[in-house]
């Protein structure tokens, strides 16, 4: 893993834990967007805590074990969902009521060391294996690093037609090809050299809102008046400001300790140390989830602990900016998740000016998730037959295909970063019975 | 005719095709924003709400819990769970009238869904 283990990482670990699953367990926040809704029910008495964490573990635990796990050891650093969803399943777990919640929180920050030496244990496990695949896991994120600034144009098309989405594919080519050539300068003694996926994802994403801005139906309805009904539920958010702020500091000073990241495509374009990539794929995203983190909270009255993500944007910037880098941003991230909240009221009339935005935002989330299936597919290919050159490729494809018509499919972004990992456990197994020698 | 709004939120146009293959000619599609989607189903101008994101429950039916009532909202696939045939087509015949789904799986579930609509 990329992280370093100390008392600040420890500390922090066990804050991120520890907060995340007070937060859920007093109703104030939960990660899963789709869990948020259902508060209404439990709110009511219709549902019951237990119930509620029979939904909150079915929703989660699929992602945590299939997709976050295997996708945190490929990229070297814990996918936020794999601690976050572990904290909804834990606040839920235990009752709302009297002292439970201080049981909550501590097993909640219990939870994060775990995950802390946990993750570090099985890579260092898989490391000491006779044959080492460990170097060949990087193999899974190859591709996203080159080719995740086509998102932006997939999202275009998707919005305004296969025209305009084909001009901003072919411009993002030709950005990337030109600074790839010609960006490099230097002055006197200095050399600048550009990022060639950089400037075209920077070009891409510019692109997109400019194109979202000007593009959009007229919404029928009002947005306004649909959520007039859930006023009290922005109060209700709003009260909890101060906790959540903090909880939104301490999730963006993980992400500068290189301890959590927000998506795979900023995991390992942050792992490669490509930090102003990442920052723009985080952004990126944050455009693609205000919509959804804001409008499930304001019908359900609880947020995000991380918010709409937007708090992991100056977080990645300030990676190894020493100590004032991390003071930084935790103040702010945290000033970022107090800013989001206050807003909150807003954002539903603002939604009914600017259509496209809202549209915008499930656009660069269908683009983003259909780059990172095949990336990641590909990727793991990659990498599997780098692990085991005569089965990769097979072990990989045959998988995605099974997981297909499977009753208890993963999601497809996995199948790469668990089959890869699968295939060097395999071929371990393959070295101990004689068939796959050193 | 069948009136299916596709709403959240991810894999629209895909879903509308789906839908539109599976139809028989007998269903009328419109996508449309999530909040919008829900409304129409509350207001009785579409019958049947659609919708996917990557989690089947998120921005795939959040919209259509929250304005219509989790009573008649069902999540046919989530990360790791997939419906049966029959227990989808029980879901539709209970009454429930707005499904989410994880977006690869709609390939499996929307064919089931809107034949059992259909009916």
């Amino acid at each position: 893993m990329l992280f370093e283990i100390n008392l600040l990482t420890i500390i922090v670990m066990a804050a991120l834990g520890g907060i995340s699953t007070y937060l859920a367990n007093q109703n104030i926040a939960v990660f899963h967007d789709g869990l948020r809704p259902l508060y209404s029910q439990y709110f009511s008495g219709a549902m019951d805590r237990r119930a509620l964490f029979a939904t909150s573990f079915a929703l989660s635990f699929g992602l945590v074990i299939g997709f976050g796990i295997p996708t945190s050891i490929a990229g070297k650093i814990i996918i936020v969902h794999t601690i976050l969803l572990g904290c909804d399943i834990l606040g839920t777990l235990f009752s709302d009521s009297g002292n439970r919640k201080w049981i909550a929180t501590a097993v909640g920050a219990l939870f994060g060391i775990l995950l802390l030496f946990g993750m570090q244990a099985i890579t260092d496990i898989f490391s000491v294996l006779p044959i080492d695949f460990t170097g060949n896991l990087g193999n899974v994120g190859s591709l996203i690093i080159v080719s995740f600034s086509v998102f932006p144009a997939i999202a275009v098309g998707y919005q305004a037609g296969l025209a305009k989405g084909a001009i901003v594919l072919a411009l993002t080519m030709i950005i990337k090809q030109f600074t790839a050539l010609y960006g490099r300068f230097s002055f006197g003694t200095v050399q600048v050299a550009l990022n060639a996926d950089g400037m075209a994802l920077l070009f891409g994403i510019v692109a997109m809102v400019f194109v979202a801005a000007r593009y959009g139906k007229k919404s029928s309805e009002g947005t306004a008046s649909a959520f007039a009904v859930f006023g009290k539920n922005i109060e209700r958010i709003r009260k909890n400001i101060v906790v959540l702020s903090i909880a939104g500091g301490i999730v963006a000073i993980a992400t500068t300790l290189l301890l959590i990241a927000e998506g795979p495509a900023s995991l390992t374009l942050t792992a490669e140390g490509q930090y102003a990539s990442a920052a723009m794929v985080a952004l990126g995203r944050t455009l693609g989830f205000i919509p959804l983190v804001m409008t499930t909270a304001i019908i359900s009255g609880l947020y995000s602990p991380a918010g709409t993500k937007a708090v992991h944007v100056p977080a990645i910037l300030l990676i190894n900016a020493g100590i004032m880098g991390l003071v930084g941003s935790f103040v702010i991230g945290a000033l970022i998740m107090a800013i989001e909240i206050l807003i909150l009221g807003f954002i539903a009339t603002a939604m009914d000016k600017f259509p496209g935005m809202k549209e915008l935002g499930d656009n660069v989330r269908t683009a983003m998730s259909k780059v990172l299936d095949i990336a990641l597919l590909v990727g793991g290919m990659l990498a599997a037959n780098a692990i085991a050159p005569n089965i990769g490729f097979i072990w990989i494809i045959g998988l995605y295909f099974l997981n297909e018509i499977s009753k208890k499919p993963i999601a497809t972004m996995a199948i790469g970063p668990l089959g890869a990992i699968s295939m060097g456990i395999i071929v371990n197994i393959l070295h101990l019975i004689g068939l796959f020698p050193k | 005719m069948v009136n299916i709004v596709i709403g959240g939120q991810m894999d629209k146009q895909r879903l509308a095709k789906l839908v539109e293959e599976h139809g028989r000619g007998e269903v009328k599609v419109n996508i449309k924003g999530d909040i919008e989607a829900a409304l129409d189903l509350k207001n009785g101008q579409a019958h049947f709400y659609l919708g996917a994101c990557a989690t089947g429950a998120g921005g795939a039916l959040a919209m259509a819990i929250g304005i219509v009532g989790p009573e008649s909202c069902l999540s046919v696939s989530i990360p790791g769970k997939v419906l049966s045939e029959d227990e989808i087509r029980k879901a539709v015949q209970d009454g429930k009238k707005a499904f989410g789904f994880v977006n690869t799986d709609a390939g499996r579930v929307v064919p089931i869904l809107i034949d059992e609509m259909l009916k």
